[in-house]
């Protein structure tokens, strides 16, 4: 056999078994997308079948949840979109997407609940949004204004108790939190148009 | 010349065939005509590729609904996807090759997987070789040089490591799996604020459905152009 072609066999071999054995080591847990050489270090999650099937998931929820509001049956359109929030996401590093659509979920269901008169269970689904959609967004704007809408029909239904006291305390949170969520969509608007909205 | 295709112009309907061979012409080769053949039979089983190619972008045929739903599942990540019939064809054929008895088998030409399972099922479980062939094997292969015998152990050792290397890779990695493709050169997940008008707020209530076919019809495309450069297609 011709030394260059023994040469070139023992080089393939060498590359060929570098690259297995340095790909199999790094990431086991394979998380990332396909296409993505697992070996690379400081991955970011990119968009994958993974964030693609709970974007799926979430949006047939929240259809599914619609046709429940039609029918005029909150409890039931809150029982889906609770298991949306219970269910599986995509391994962690969370992407963005799903942190959004879950506060927006958290959001909605504290409005459906509110309207059945939970209020202290919508209030515990706000702040569970609020501890996701950390970042100002229209997403968190919109958590702070349910919860101003939340706050309000809770005075709404004590005034109709007759809890005078209750009902303005309630109203002026409401109030506080509508103020919450101009602060918020103003600094979006803000950051977004950059010098020129100022 | 030998192996080229030679054209010649028929006449129409209703014209006389033109039987004479022009005089500048070489005769046709035995060769020319087995290939000449095996082209018409080709064609007239549909498989020939150039006739096939041109067919099929004057005229595509419709894909048929199980076909299309196993591409567009593959696409999208199942790796359960059902196989599409342009596989299950070379499959069932390889599988019917498989199952002939080995004379029959061997009989079969042209089939390029027949020949790799052939291969695979020598290297594997090796037929019996007859202790006289053996012996002649091994008297032949001592009464070489002790160099020659060392440069080939080495080559046979150096491409036993490649195909194993080769086989490694190929097995390491899944169909959607190519190496090689940069993280940078893919679509990162990120804010969904950018689908949405950044100076107007969401309603104070409703619009999540709309909001959540938004994200999910930009994401899906996202997918999809990652989909294809992990593939390598631009």
């Amino acid at each position: 056999m011709r030394r260059g072609t023994l040469a070139l066999l023992l080089a393939l071999a060498a590359a060929g078994c570098g690259q297995v054995h340095g790909c199999a080591q790094a990431n086991p847990g394979d998380s990332q997308p396909a296409g993505l050489c697992p070996c690379e270090p400081g991955s970011a999650p990119v968009v994958d079948p993974k964030l693609m099937a709970f974007l799926s998931k979430a949006r047939s929820a929240h259809h599914e949840a619609d046709l429940a509001e039609q029918a005029d049956d909150r409890a039931r359109a809150i029982d889906v979109l609770q298991r949306l929030i219970e269910g599986p996401r995509p391994p962690p590093p969370s992407a963005p997407e799903v942190i959004e659509v879950l506060a927006d979920t958290y959001a909605r269901i504290a409005d459906l609940r509110s309207a059945l008169g939970e209020f202290d269970r919508a209030g515990r689904d706000l702040d569970e949004g609020l501890k996701l959609a950390v970042t100002p967004t229209h997403f968190r704007g919109h958590l702070f204004e349910v919860r101003g809408l939340v706050l309000e029909r809770t005075a709404k239904a004590l005034a109709e108790k007759g809890d005078a006291p209750g009902a303005e305390k309630a109203k002026q949170a409401a109030i506080q939190a509508f103020q919450q969520a101009i602060e918020i969509q103003d600094e979006v608007i803000t950051r977004a148009l950059g010098d020129g909205g100022m | 010349m030998k192996g080229d295709r030679k054209l010649r112009l028929v006449p129409g309907e209703g014209q006389p065939e033109a039987t004479a061979w022009p005089d500048d012409e070489a005769p046709i080769t035995e060769a020319e005509r087995l290939e000449a053949e095996r082209t018409r039979e080709a064609l007239e089983r549909g498989d020939e590729p150039v006739s096939s190619s041109l067919r099929a972008a004057h005229h595509p045929p419709r894909l048929p609904e199980d076909d299309h739903e196993a591409l567009l599942a593959r696409a999208l990540g199942d790796p359960l996807a059902k196989p599409t019939r342009a596989e299950e064809a070379p499959a069932a054929e390889l599988r019917d090759a498989l199952d002939r008895p080995r004379p029959a088998r061997d009989a079969v030409e042209g089939h390029e997987l027949v020949e790799l399972a052939r291969t695979l099922q020598a290297a594997w479980k090796p037929a019996v070789l007859p202790p006289l062939h053996n012996e002649a094997l091994i008297a032949k292969a001592l009464a070489r040089g002790k160099r020659r015998r060392t440069g080939e152990i080495a080559g046979v050792v150096a491409g036993v490591l490649a195909l194993a290397a080769v086989i490694a890779l190929s097995l390491g990695r899944g169909p959607d799996r190519p190496v090689g493709v940069a993280q940078a050169s893919l679509i990162q997940a990120r804010s969904t604020m950018d689908l949405f008008d950044v100076s107007q707020p969401f309603p104070r209530q409703g619009g999540e459905s709309s909001r959540i076919d938004r994200i999910a019809s930009a994401r899906s495309a996202d997918l999809r152009a990652n989909r294809y450069t992990s593939w390598g297609v631009r």
